[in-house]
Formats: structure tokens, sequence, C-alpha cells
């Protein structure tokens, strides 16, 4: 009898000790899951494009999705408003871990709701974050929960190159004219403040500037780009070329369109790589790809403790120039050899 | 002849000899490396900016820009300035020369006549590939001036690269080297010599005659307690050996001094300590006054002592008591003390 009951004994705890082992992964996983929410401003070519980077290396760095973090993206369509109130919901279920948001507007938002509350934030492609309220200074740590990257090039940088082009076409006695026109959605607005400034300091170039007010969300966009259209009739006799702005409305393809279809007034300096595709003579932004990437390295160091506070917001360090090269022929144009050298793989035809 | 003669004289001649052939050796590598280094110099020049040719010719190439006259000039353009731009040797050009040898850019200012008469011959024997005929070490010359060069082919726009250097300036430097070394052979060699004797002076002449003259002390019968030799060499150990020898040498005169004056004391002891028991002796001998009943002695104040008592002070001898025959039978004829024959003898 004893001999009997010794057997089950034995046999009752190697089955619980399988049965442990089996299902203590399980047990660990759940308990390391931790919440990522991303915010998309706006379903943008770029903003997609950043999200795209962004999951993959998240993925690449152990941080998957479902398994090892729970990753909530939200998509704002251009509406600030409509941010907050998704955050506020999720920040009323439980405290996410980490916070990533793509633009300024969704970045605002999250400012807003996650102020004081230690979760970090990490902003990318935000190109005037002082102006945007974010944070206070460009290049040192911010000391608080809220950190990123700059999302522009230099204006000087993008003055310089653009003027080595057209000044080729324009000239030499009169200052070449670009036409500016925007909405007043943030990044927009300090992008003109910059170049302006610049175009102040130097008698070589000035900026003709048709301003609009920005239009929230999906059905935004068409009453922006009807505005726009009265910009274009309005600029295209006082100008030599277009300079697309940054912000939604100079990202999208319709805007682009819009320039080459409603004016003969060459584009010269476009926002996205698809306005150059398109035809406008040049742009540069800082690498898509490289940010998505980094701001994932960054969301990875910040679930393993890193204090958000101790890291500066700075410019990114990678970037992309493209060139349209029909349009430069069209405009008997010699693109100098290191700017052609820059562009690489991004030189388009057509 | 002092030994620091001698050793001077061997030594120098050696130096001399030894700096002269090593001078002529260096000056003739000296020469042939130049002459090398220069060529590689310009070699690495020329590549470089043939690399420039072909980033910006391969620009163009990759973006389907190569016949577009406007790129293709301007880039032209930018390679002529990018080769003004390079920082060579004063008596050195960079230039460019199409297949009929005609100039395209010089990085000098030079008439364009006269380098095509010169230099044109080259630049068509290259583009037929019979630069070896043209010239056969990478030297020209014009009203006898020598010139070296390397030249390079760019096809694709029908380039001749050349990198000509002017071949005296290697002669200049040559001499300068000569000059240089001798100059530095010359110094080197006085430098040597006089630190040789310098360091036979201060290591092995002064020492040497410090050893000596605490030699002569020594023999002089001198105390040397200190050589000042502070060397750790062999003529270091030898002071210090003469130091010890010097130590050892008073160590032993002191000890035969102490031992002679130890002597010299016994033997005034033992002189006294005779003179005294002669004296005592003397005075055993002399007129005793006895009693004639009693047998006591008188001592020299006046006393009269028991004859035992003055015996014991004035001699050695020590005393036994007994009783003689006569005695016995006088004082003790009760007892038979003489029944034993051995008792009193």
């Amino acid at each position: 009898m004893n001999r009997r009951v010794r057997k089950i004994n034995r046999w009752t705890l190697v089955t619980a000790g399988v049965l442990c082992g089996l299902l203590m992964p399980f047990y660990a996983a759940a308990r390391d899951v931790r919440q990522v929410v991303v915010v998309v401003t706006m379903q943008l070519p770029a903003c997609e494009t950043h999200l795209t980077h962004f999951v993959d290396r998240l993925e690449q760095i152990g941080e998957q999705s479902g398994i090892d973090i729970d990753l909530t993206t939200i998509r704002a369509n251009g509406d600030r408003q409509y941010a907050e109130n998704q955050l506020k919901k999720i920040l009323e279920k439980g405290r996410p871990d980490v916070v990533a948001i793509i633009a300024t507007l969704a970045s605002q938002a999250a400012v807003t709701v996650f102020k004081d509350t230690g979760v970090p934030i990490f902003f990318f492609q935000v190109s005037d974050p002082v102006g945007a309220g974010l944070i206070q200074k460009i290049g040192e740590p911010t000391g608080t929960n809220v950190t990123g990257r700059v999302f522009t090039v230099p204006a000087k940088v993008r003055t310089d190159l653009i003027m080595r082009l057209v000044t080729q076409t324009v000239p030499p006695d009169r200052p070449v004219v670009f036409g500016y026109i925007h909405s007043t959605y943030p990044s927009a607005m300090g992008d003109i403040r910059q170049l302006k400034t610049i175009a102040a300091q130097e008698n070589h170039l000035r900026f003709a500037v048709h301003s609009l007010a920005y239009e929230k969300g999906p059905d935004g966009m068409p009453v922006m780009l009807a505005a726009a259209a009265k910009g274009v009739q309005t600029l295209s006799d006082r100008v030599d070329f277009w300079w697309q702005p940054q912000g939604p409305l100079g990202e999208h393809p319709d805007y682009t369109r819009l320039l080459l279809e409603r004016s003969t007034v060459p584009i010269a300096m476009g926002q996205t790589m698809d306005s150059v595709k398109m035809g406008a003579l040049m742009q540069i932004t800082p690498d898509l790809e490289a940010g998505g990437r980094e701001a994932a390295d960054f969301v990875a160091a910040f679930l393993k403790g890193t204090d958000p506070g101790t890291i500066p917001v700075t410019p990114p360090a990678r970037f992309q120039l493209g060139i349209n090269l029909t349009t430069a022929l069209n405009l008997n144009i010699v693109v100098p050899p290191d700017i052609l050298a820059l562009a690489g793989k991004h030189v388009y035809r057509g | 002849m002092k030994l620091q003669t001698k050793i001077s004289l061997g030594i120098i001649p050696l130096v001399l000899c030894s700096i002269f052939f090593l001078g002529l050796w260096s000056t003739k590598k000296t020469g042939e490396n130049l002459h090398r280094s220069a060529f590689l110099y310009m070699d690495t020049i020329i590549d470089v900016y043939m690399q420039d040719i072909h980033l910006h010719h391969d620009l163009l190439k990759t973006n389907g820009l190569d016949a577009v006259e406007s790129f293709v000039t301007a880039y032209q353009n930018q390679v002529f300035a990018a080769g003004r731009e390079i920082k060579i040797a004063a008596s050195s050009h960079l230039f460019i020369m199409d297949g009929g040898g005609h100039l395209k850019f010089c990085s000098k200012q030079n008439s364009g006549q006269m380098m095509e008469s010169l230099w044109g011959p080259v630049a068509r024997a290259a583009v037929k590939g019979d630069i070896s005929r043209a010239d056969g070490d990478g030297h020209v010359y014009d009203d006898a001036i020598e010139i070296m060069y390397v030249v390079r082919q760019f096809p694709p726009w029908n380039w001749v690269v050349f990198f000509a250097m002017d071949h005296d300036v290697l002669h200049v430097a040559e001499r300068q080297i000569q000059l240089a070394t001798t100059g530095i052979a010359v110094a080197c060699a006085g430098l040597l010599i006089f630190i040789i004797l310098l360091m036979l002076r201060r290591f092995f002449v002064i020492p040497v005659k410090k050893i000596g003259r605490a030699a002569s002390a020594i023999a002089n019968g001198g105390q040397v307690d200190r050589i000042n030799v502070g060397s750790t060499d062999e003529l270091g150990d030898l002071a210090r050996h003469m130091e010890a020898m010097s130590a050892a040498i008073q160590q032993q005169q002191a000890d035969i001094i102490k031992a002679n004056a130890e002597l010299e004391q016994r033997v005034r002891e033992r002189t006294r300590d005779l003179e005294t028991a002669l004296s005592e002796i003397k005075t055993l001998k002399g007129i005793i006054p006895i009693c004639s009943h009693c047998k006591k002695i008188r001592d020299d104040d006046g006393y009269w002592n028991q004859l035992e008592t003055y015996i014991l002070e004035h001699s050695e001898a020590q005393l036994s008591h007994g009783i003689c025959r006569e005695c016995a039978e006088k004082h003790y004829p009760d007892l038979d003390l003489y029944d034993d024959d051995t008792l009193g003898e």
C-alpha cells in the first residue's frame, strides 16, 4: 500500500514540474509585456515611412509587437483634439510605458496629455519643436519626460544648396524670388520664419509668401488645396520658383500636382522625394529610415529605464537629397558634381 | 705617452673613418631614394587627380549625362579647378593635353605653344601606347633643362594627364643633403671625440690617479679612510679594496702596538713582583732577634711575635704543627705517641 502511494506521489510531483516548466514562459512573457503607444499625426507618405521603419527596427532589436510589447498605433488625421482624446482614453485605462509621436500636432497633443505623468515621450518628424512648445531649447537635455529629434535641414543649408542651382538661370543683377504657399500648420510657420530671416540677411533671394489657414482632418486637405490654388494664381507672375512648405500641405502629392499644373513656374525646393519624382528640382530632408530606426532605439532604451530628460533634442545626422535631372536640363541648370554625388540613388528623370 | 693619449689615438681615427664612410653611404643612398621618392610623389599626386577625374566622369555616366555638353563642360571645368587647388611643389605642374597634343589645362600660367612643342610628342606617343619610345625613363629635356614627369591617359575624354617636375630641384636637394650630411658628420665626429675624451677622463683617468695617490699614501704608512671614486665599476671596486686594505693595515698596526704595551706592562709587573719577593727573602736572611727561651722573634716595631707568625708573615712558607719525639716524651710521657713509627716524622 505504502509503495503504491509513494509511486502516485512521485508521478504527481513529476507532472506538476513539467506543467510548471511549460507554463512558466507564458507567465514570464505576460509579466514583461509593456505598452508602447505610437501616434501618427497624418497619413502622409513621410509619416507612414517613418512608422514602418520604426516598427521594423523595434522588432529587429527584440521588441516584437504582441509578444514583447503591446504596440498601439493611433492615426490622428491631422486633428490635435482627436489625438488628445485618444491619448486620454489610453491614460485612463493605464499608464503606458512609452509614447512615440510622429509629427507636430500629435506631439503637442501627447505633451499636453502626458505632462507631469513621467511617461517617456519621444517625438520625431517635428521641424520646430521649440516653436511648437514641446521643449525649451535645442541641443540641451530637456530635463522633462519629453525628448526627440528635430526633423529639418538647417534653412541656411537648404538656401545655399538651392541657390547654387537656381542662380544659373536668373540674372545676377536681381534676387531670386521663391513663392511660398503655406498653411498655418506650426512646422510651416517655423520654416518660413527661418527662411525669411536668411533672406533678410542675404540680398540675393527673397520669398513671396501666401498664407492660408490650416484645416484639420482628411476633409481639410481639399479646402487647403483650393486656397493654395488661389495663392498660385496670385503669385505665379511674381516668382521665379516655388518652394514647398513643411507640414501636411507641402508633403501632400496633390499640392505638388497643383503647383506643376496650375503654373509654369518650376518647383525649386520640394518637400518629399515624391515631389522630386514628380518634377521638383531638388529636395533635402532628414533620412526617414534612419529617423524611424533611431526613434525605435530610443524607445527601447526608455523601456529599459533610460531617462528621456537626459537626452538632448538634436538635429538628425543623416539626410536624403533628391534631384530631378529632367527639370535641371529643362532649366539649363548644371547640377554641380558634389550635389549630384550627395543625391546618390535619388536622381530622377521625368 | 699617457694612457689617455694612447686610447685617444686609437679611437679618434676609428670614429672619423666610421662617420666619413657612413656619411658617404647615406649621401649615395639619399640620392637614389630622392629620385625614387620624387616619382612616388608624382605618381601619388597624379593618381589622386585621376581619381577625381574618374569620379566626375562616373557621375555623368551613371546619371546618363556624359553626352550632355553643358554638364560635361561644367564637370571638366570643375576638374580643372580641382587641379589648380591641389597643393604641389613649386617647381612642378599638373597639366592636361588632348590626344593631338593640344594643351587643355595647366596648373601654372604657361605659354600653350611652348608647352605643346615640348609635350605634344609625348602626349601623342602616350595615346599611341608608345610612351616608352618617346621617353625612356620619365625624363624630357627642354633647352638642356631636365624635367621628370609621369603620365596617365583618360580615354573617355581623350585626355593625357601629366605631372612634371624640374629635375634640377632634385640636384639642388641632393647638394643640400650632401652639405648637410658633411656638416652634421663633422659636428658629430667632434662631439663624439669630445664625449669620448670627457668620458675617458671622467671615468678612467681621474679615478686611476686617485687610486694611485691613495696607494702612495698607504705605502708611506698613512691612513686612507676614503678614496673618492664613487663609481661601481672595476675601478670603484679597486678603490673599495684599497680602502679595506688600508683599514686592515691600520688595524694590524694598532694590534701590534697594543700587544707591545701589554707585554711591557706584564714585564713591569713581573719585575716588581720579583723585586718584592727578593726584598722579603733578604729580610729573613738578615739578623733576626729571637728569644733564647720562648723563641719569639722581635719585629722592626719592637713587638715579639710567635715564631710561626713571623715566618708566615715574612715568607711564603706554610707551617704544619707536630710534636717531636723528645717533646712528646717530655710533655706527654703518659701518652705513647711514638708507638706509631710514622708519628712526627
